[in-house]
């Protein structure tokens, strides 16, 4: 797992397997990592999705929200996507919001 | 201590097991309850899952065929019957020596468990053949029309401990998918913000919508290894329930507040029933660790008494309250302590339904065992004595005191006979009490042996209950021939010893042709109990307290009128004593002033005399170890505050051995 933040600071792209295994460390370094400037999670590069990991992403964007902003998840792979429907994740909960934001990743 | 899932898997496998045996058994009067052959068929599809998963292929292998037959009686294809408990109780035995042989047991007889296997695929084949043509039972038309869709709400909240466990939601709505067309809402509402959430805590809850053929039961059984801790609703929905609400739960997603969907559940007017499923939460530890802590805590109590003596002698002011408060957290820790050791009696009572069924059987009586007081607790240590005593007392009412059916309907008696095992509180005791409606103990008989065996002289004026007790004496067996079932050559005199040795007390009462009952007085625990401290000449002894009524005074004139004849006048009443100083032979002059302790022992009163009462102790009882196993007039010792040895006075040993001595002088 791996997570990397781009030049303007406001996008996050993580990376690889995300299961319960590291979910400690992404706790962690979400923590770390999610500044007020933050606005998109690119998850495009994510290999694997847990019900953990998941929960965090719905944990990272309700911080995100408290503080007053949104948080966009963008460019959902495949294994997240399979994640959210096996779940029963609502759409609303952890999608892009539309193309326009997908592309502008 | 290393987790071991395996030893985990034993050890709920042991508590299954018991509750299959329970269940069985009430499954042995024929009658069909839903709810115990649903407990039966979740037990077996427990024991079959768990020991799959570590690696238990002989367990879960033969299980599986025990739950294939009870997945028919559920389904109505098979009846219950009593052969069908009876193979049930065998198939439960079988996986018991299976699993002991995990734990370094025996192993199973060879072909043992491929001949149970053929048995029952026997019966269920014959079973299946003979119920065709019945009429299917008329529970729950609906559910059980094969190929009839029901829908059905399930609420599901897991146990928060679900995804450190192991536990994957993903599989478990991908088996319930699997039994019919599913609509699956996750609720995130719950889950906190990064700052509050814990990584491996399970916040998600589910709303499921099911159109299925399956049964409620079956449903269930996909929630079977998860139940724990967790909350599961499982509510049917009218067929005409409108998909759309679905739909619109869903298209909603998160905007829908917890209390929408509650209410959405609550509207759903032809809901057929709902049941959640709730443990509470508990925490298994091996006893002897609790044995370890109890130990620990008795060396506490010493200390803090060494401290207290300590303090009150050199200390100065200054130690008097933290002292004091010591004390006083002390008793309450080891109260508390003790309280973790204490079981239910009902762990024993369940193994008794067991023998009563399978020796009745064997010896061609019908016999109800009904019990009372299960709840009651007892110190684990004591509850793990009592087995022995308690089985011989039953395996007694059922050989010698229950007449054969034929016999009773004679008598005017219904011909199923019944043994009352019950267990109460009284005060400091426990007073376990087993009860039948036999014929009872003749007393002739009683008499006329006891002569045969030279313990009484034929022409003894004894009262009716003197001569009940004759048959706790030593080699008292009236049965004419011995049987497997009781008269192995032990007596009474065995169940009385054991009794004695836990500083209970036995009593026996008796009603020609209507019944006998023993009753059993037990202490709460025997780690530690409040003693009486004595002094005979330099030595110190304890008496438990339990048993103490009063004390007394003796002069010395007083004992020389009476001419050496031990009994002393207590409120015009003559009770014996034995001097301990003599008993003992402890040196040293008597004081002109004497106590003496009267005690109460198997409804006498007897008296002790001793040279000063010194005052109550909180005694730690200590075994004296293997050297001194042989001096019974002292159940053990304890460490006084100034670190010196009382011996503790086991009372009914000293009435024997007073006894003893007393009867060369007799004859």
């Amino acid at each position: 797992m791996e997570i990397s933040k781009d030049e303007s600071g406001t996008v996050l792209k993580i990376q690889g397997s995300l299961d319960i295994g590291v979910a400690e460390e992404l706790h962690k370094t979400l923590l770390e990592s999610l500044d007020d400037r933050v606005r998109l999670m690119d998850l495009s590069a994510v290999d694997a999705c847990d019900t953990a990991a998941l929960q965090l992403l719905c944990a990272a964007r309700k911080t995100v929200e408290r503080q007053g902003n949104r948080l966009r998840f963008a460019g959902l792979s495949a294994a997240v996507a399979d994640s959210c429907a096996s779940l029963g994740l609502p759409v609303g909960e952890l999608a892009a919001e539309s193309e326009e934001e997908s592309r502008a990743v | 201590m290393q987790y071991n899932p395996v030893q985990t898997f034993l050890q709920e496998a042991e508590e299954l097991l018991a509750g299959i045996e329970e269940s069985a058994l009430a499954l042995d009067t024929g009658e069909r309850s839903e709810e115990t052959i649903n407990q039966l068929f979740r037990a077996f599809h427990t024991i079959k899952g768990s020991g799959g998963m570590c690696g238990l292929d002989a367990v879960a292998g033969f299980t599986h065929h025990v739950e294939s037959l009870l997945a028919r009686v559920r389904e109505g294809t098979i009846q219950v019957s009593p052969r069908l408990a009876e193979l049930i109780l065998q198939s439960r035995d079988h996986i018991k020596t299976l699993l002991g042989v995990e734990q370094g047991g025996d192993e199973a007889p060879a072909g043992s468990g491929e001949a149970l296997i053929a048995a029952i695929d026997e019966f269920a084949r014959a079973e299946t053949a003979g119920g065709k043509n019945e009429v299917p039972s008329s529970q729950e038309p609906a559910e059980n029309i094969p190929g009839a869709e029901v829908a059905w709400r399930i609420r599901f909240r897991p146990n928060p401990a679900l995804l450190s466990c192991g536990g994957n939601p993903v599989a478990l709505l991908n088996e319930l998918r699997s039994l019919g067309s599913c609509e699956v809402t996750a609720h995130a509402e719950e889950v906190p913000a990064l700052d509050a959430i814990q990584p491996d805590v399970c916040y998600f809850w589910w709303t499921v919508t099911l159109r299925t053929a399956a049964s409620e039961n079956a449903i269930r059984d996909v929630f079977i290894f998860v139940e724990d801790g967790a909350n599961l609703e499982i509510e049917g929905l009218a067929d005409e329930t409108p998909r759309e609400q679905t739909v619109e739960t869903k298209a909603a997603s998160l905007a829908i507040p917890a209390e929408t969907v509650e209410s959405i559940a609550n509207a759903a007017p032809t809901a057929i029933r709902q049941k959640s499923v709730a443990r509470e939460s508990t925490v298994r530890v091996p006893s002897e660790r609790l044995d370890h802590l109890v130990n620990l805590v008795g060396e506490l109590v010493m200390t803090q008494s060494r401290l207290a003596q300590a303090a009150s002698q050199n200390g100065g002011p200054e130690f008097t309250n933290p002292v004091q408060e010591l004390e006083r957290l002390v008793a309450e820790l080891r109260d508390d302590v003790l309280g973790i050791r204490m079981l239910p009696i009902g762990t024993l009572f369940g193994r008794f339904r067991r023998l009563v069924h399978d020796l009745s059987a064997q010896l061609g009586k019908e016999v109800d065992l009904v019990t009372e007081g299960a709840e009651t607790e007892l110190d684990k240590s004591i509850l793990d004595q009592l087995g022995e005593p308690l089985v011989h007392c039953l395996r007694n009412s059922l050989d010698h005191g229950i007449e054969s059916p034929a016999e009773r309907c004679q008598l005017g008696k219904p011909p199923r006979a019944t043994i009352r095992l019950a267990a109460a509180h009284t005060g400091s005791h426990v007073v376990i009490s087993i009860k039948d409606d036999g014929r009872g103990i003749d007393r002739a008989a009683v008499r006329n042996k006891a002569v045969e065996k030279q313990l009484i002289a034929r022409d003894a004026n004894m009262s009716d209950e003197e001569v009940l007790n004759l048959i706790l004496l030593p080699g008292f067996s009236t049965a004419r021939q011995v049987s497997n079932v009781s008269g192995r050559g032990v007596g009474m005199d065995v169940v009385k010893r054991a009794i004695d040795a836990l500083r209970g007390s036995l009593s026996l009462a008796s009603e020609d042709g209507k019944g006998a009952s023993v009753s059993i007085a037990l202490p709460l625990t025997l780690a530690i109990i409040d003693g009486l401290l004595v002094q005979v000449g330099d030595d110190r002894l304890i008496v438990p307290m339990a048993a103490v009524t009063e004390n007394v005074e003796l002069m010395r004139v007083e004992r020389e009128r009476k001419n050496g004849r031990n009994v002393i006048a207590v409120r015009g009443e003559l009770v014996p004593y034995v001097d301990l100083r003599k008993t003992f032979e402890l040196g040293g002059e008597s004081p002109a002033i004497e106590k003496v302790v009267i005690v109460q022992h198997g409804g006498d009163r007897f008296g002790m005399v001793v040279d000063r009462v010194l005052g109550t102790h909180q005694t730690v009882i200590q075994s004296l170890g293997r050297f001194y196993r042989k001096i019974d007039v002292v159940s053990g010792a304890t460490i006084m505050g100034d670190g010196r040895v009382a011996l503790i006075v086991d009372i009914a040993a000293i009435v024997r051995f007073a006894a003893r001595q007393c009867q060369p002088a007799r004859q």
